[in-house]
Parts: structure tokens; sequence; C-alpha cells
């Protein structure tokens, strides 16, 4: 399956000095392939093909985990921030969502 | 009456003299022999004169239709022979023959002799295995689930005979690595008490599946290396690939590897091999210097249990790809549409 990987999202997980390039190159060498990377107005996007032995790598985390690991057996130092799910804000205002059972 | 029969005769041998082919003779033997031809008319007036007489001019006209018969039989052996002494002078012996039209070999026949006798070299036997396939051998037993996309109709051919009590439905091969159970599982019927003589084997075949497009054919080859032996590793098979790739599209192109994902290989990698036009540079051809080329691994214990190998024992290694897709590749080949291999069209073949 291919999926689309934002390279500033993926870097919020990613402590390192990788460029773009490097980190499409170990991924498709060490984990799964990077078809090509697009550039958009001030970002880039990966399109990776994720093969089906490997779901944990279809999502931005999963793939920052991946990059680490890889990028650190090349000798680029890496490593991967774990996303931090504790800190819920109560923005303090109740759900808006109304539900209408089927009559 | 004497005189009328003499002129007769002697006109009709003239005439005889003069005709230039078959026919025009024809023309003149019915012109005086025939039912109302002069000569038959005059013999008609015979009973008419004097009894005397007519002994004499019956003998004279009997002598003038056989002499007339007989010119026009002459003349007929002589235009037959006029024939062929005029074919005979035009035949010049010092021209070159012509020389009979020869075929060739088909492309994709050239290119899996040639695959075939690089393996040879280095103890992979080629070997056949059926076209028509059970879905055990095709699926099942290279450890494909139940309800993997590959194994819906719209991706194979299934045959719409009865299933196999034990083996599943009839198809065609989807691919040659059904060719691996068969050769595993004759492996183990020879076997003696478990051990199993290693294997190395070659599958070139026709492989069948439901697509048909400028790059796809309905119909199209693949080739499958085996090898089973114990203590077999990525390193053997990377030596393989590297040795098929340096003896098939030439000495300076390298391969690698890339982790992918087959059921029946665990490991599983794509192989690339180095770009010839760009030397690895990365040109508008290839993927920065790189193009795919096929897949490979190391064979899945569960394959090996199915065809009751023991996985603790024996490992092994296997790899395939298109033959169509490697003869592109090697010879830079830009064909529009791959269907063009198989349409037999003689302006296409005769360029190979």
């Amino acid at each position: 399956m291919n999926i689309k990987i934002l390279d500033s999202w993926l870097r919020e997980f990613l402590e390192t000095n990788a460029s773009v390039k490097d980190i499409a190159r170990e991924l498709s060498l060490r984990a799964v392939s990077v078809d090509k990377v697009e550039k958009t107005a001030n970002d880039y996007v990966y399109h990776v093909e994720v093969t089906t032995n490997r779901v944990d790598l279809m999502s931005h985390i999963g793939i920052a985990k991946e990059a680490a690991a890889a990028l650190s057996e090349q000798g680029i130092s890496t490593k991967f921030i774990p996303p931090k799910y504790n800190d819920v804000k109560n923005i303090g205002v109740s759900f808006p969502i109304e539900i209408i059972n089927d009559p | 009456m004497e005189n009328e029969l003499i002129n007769l005769k002697n006109n009709a041998l003239s005439l005889i003299l003069e005709a230039e082919d078959e026919k025009e003779l024809e023309e003149i033997k019915l012109q005086f022999l025939g039912r109302s031809g002069k000569l038959t008319q005059a013999i008609r007036k015979l009973p008419k004169i004097d009894i005397e007489k007519r002994k004499e001019l019956g003998v004279l006209a009997n002598e003038v239709k056989e002499t007339i018969e007989a010119s026009v039989d002459e003349k007929k052996k002589q235009l037959k022979k006029g024939i062929l002494m005029s074919k005979i002078r035009k035949i010049d012996v010092t021209n070159p023959g012509i020389k009979p039209q020869i075929g060739h070999l088909h492309l994709v026949t050239q290119a899996i002799s040639e695959i075939t006798s690089i393996f040879e070299k280095i103890g992979f036997v080629r070997v056949r295995y059926p076209e028509v396939e059970w879905d055990w051998y095709a699926f099942e037993a290279l450890n494909f689930p139940k309800d993997h996309p590959a194994r819906d109709d719209w991706e194979t051919f299934f045959i719409d005979g009865a299933s196999h009590k034990k083996y599943g439905p009839m198809l065609l091969t989807p691919h040659t690595s059904s060719g691996q159970i068969r050769e595993m599982s004759n492996a183990v019927k020879s076997s003696v008490s478990g051990e199993i003589s290693p294997i190395k084997m070659l599958n070139i075949a026709k492989c069948y599946r439901r697509q048909s497009d400028v790059s796809h054919t309905p119909m199209f080859h693949q080739f499958e290396g085996l090898a089973i032996d114990k203590n077999l590793s990525i390193v053997n098979l990377k030596g393989v690939l590297d040795y098929f790739v340096k003896s098939y599209f030439g000495e300076k192109r390298v391969s690698r590897i890339r982790p992918y994902h087959f059921e029946f290989t665990e490991p599983s990698f794509e192989v690339d091999v180095s770009c010839g036009v760009c030397n690895g540079q990365g040109c508008s051809l290839c993927k920065d210097g790189w193009l795919e080329l096929g897949g490979a691994g190391m064979v899945h214990p569960n394959v090996l249990k199915n065809t009751g190998i023991d996985p603790d024992k024996f490992n092994g290694f296997a790899f395939g790809w298109g033959v169509e897709r490697a003869l592109m590749m090697k010879d830079g080949l830009e064909i529009d549409d791959l269907r063009l291999i198989y349409s037999n069209k003689l302006e296409f073949l005769e360029q190979f």
C-alpha cells in the first residue's frame, strides 16, 4: 500500500541532521521503498510503499521509529522522540456534536 | 475430285507448318477432319462418283486424312520440344542460386537459452513442471493466506474443471514458484532417512495472469531459481545474483537487494541492477541509477514444512523474475507495447 509522509510532521518525532535525501535512501535500502520525494511549497512529501508485513510503518510515528534505527545504523546520529499522549488539555467546551438516532 | 483432295492436303500441310501453338493445331485439325471439315465434306461426295473411280479416290482420301493426322501429331511434338528448348536456353547457370528463407528463434526463446546456459555453469539444472496446476502448488503450499488478493479470480486464471480432493482448484500457473513445491516434494519422495539431496533448480516457464495492456501480456515468462541445502545464507543468494547480473548484463553492472515482502520467503528482497545507460549515476531511465529487476528471498520455513522438509535442518534461497523484463533491460529495448512480442508480426520479429 502506498502512503504519503510529510517531512515536517516526520521530524516532530525525529531529532536528526539527516537530509531529506538521506532519509529517503536509508528507508528504501533498509525498510520500505520510498518511491519518490515530492517537493511542495515549503515541505517535502515521501511516497512510501509499505509492504503488508510492515503495517507498523503505516504512520508517521512508525516511519520515524524505523528511520531513527536505519539512520543511526549508518552513522547519522538520529533519535526518536516518542509522542506525548498524557498532556490532555481541557479547553472547557463540551463535545459539540448532537447525536440523533434514526426514528 | 482428285485435284480437290490433293489441294486440301497441301493446304492443310502448309497451315500445319505455320501453326505456332497446340491450340492453333487443334483448330486446323477441326477445319479439315471435323464433322463439317473440308475433307469430311469431300469424302461425303464419294458415293455419287462412278464405282471405278470411287475406289481410287477413296484410297487417296484416306491417304490425305492419315497424312494430315500424322503431321498434326508431328508438329505437336515439335512444339513441345521447342518450349522446353527455349526454357533451357534462358537459364544462366552462373547466376547465384536463390537462398531458401530460413527462420530464427523468437527473441524470448533466445533469452531463455541464454539464461539457462548462464545458470548451468553454476550447477542450476533446468526443470519443467505443469502449466496447468493445482491451487496447492501455486498458492497454498507457498504460504499464501486463503484470502490473499492473488488468489482472486481477477488475478489468476482458474479452470472450470473438477477440483482435486487434496490439492484444490485447477488453475494456470500465475508464477513459476509452483515449481519450487514440485521440486522440493520430489526431493522428499527420493530422500533417504530424512536426508534430501541438495537442490539447485532453474524453472523457466510460461505464466498466466489476467491483465493485458502496454506493459502486460496475459501470458509471459518467468524464471525461478531455487537452492536448498544446509547452512545457505543471504550471502549465497547475493553471490548468485551478482554472478547472473554480471554474466547477463555485463561486467560493469552491479546488483543490490532491498527489503520487501513475499509470502513464501522470509526475509524477502527486491533485486535492483545498476543502470547501464548512466552507470549508476542516475538518469531519466532509472531510479537514482538503479533498475528494478525482480524478487528474491530465503525460503519461508512454512514452505519447507509444507513439502516435508525439516526447516531446522535445511534452508535455502529462491529468486525469480520476468524473462521479458530482463530482456528489455539488457538490450535497452524500448518497446512501446509489450504485446508486440507475441503479435507474430514479421516486421517486428525480423529485427532480432
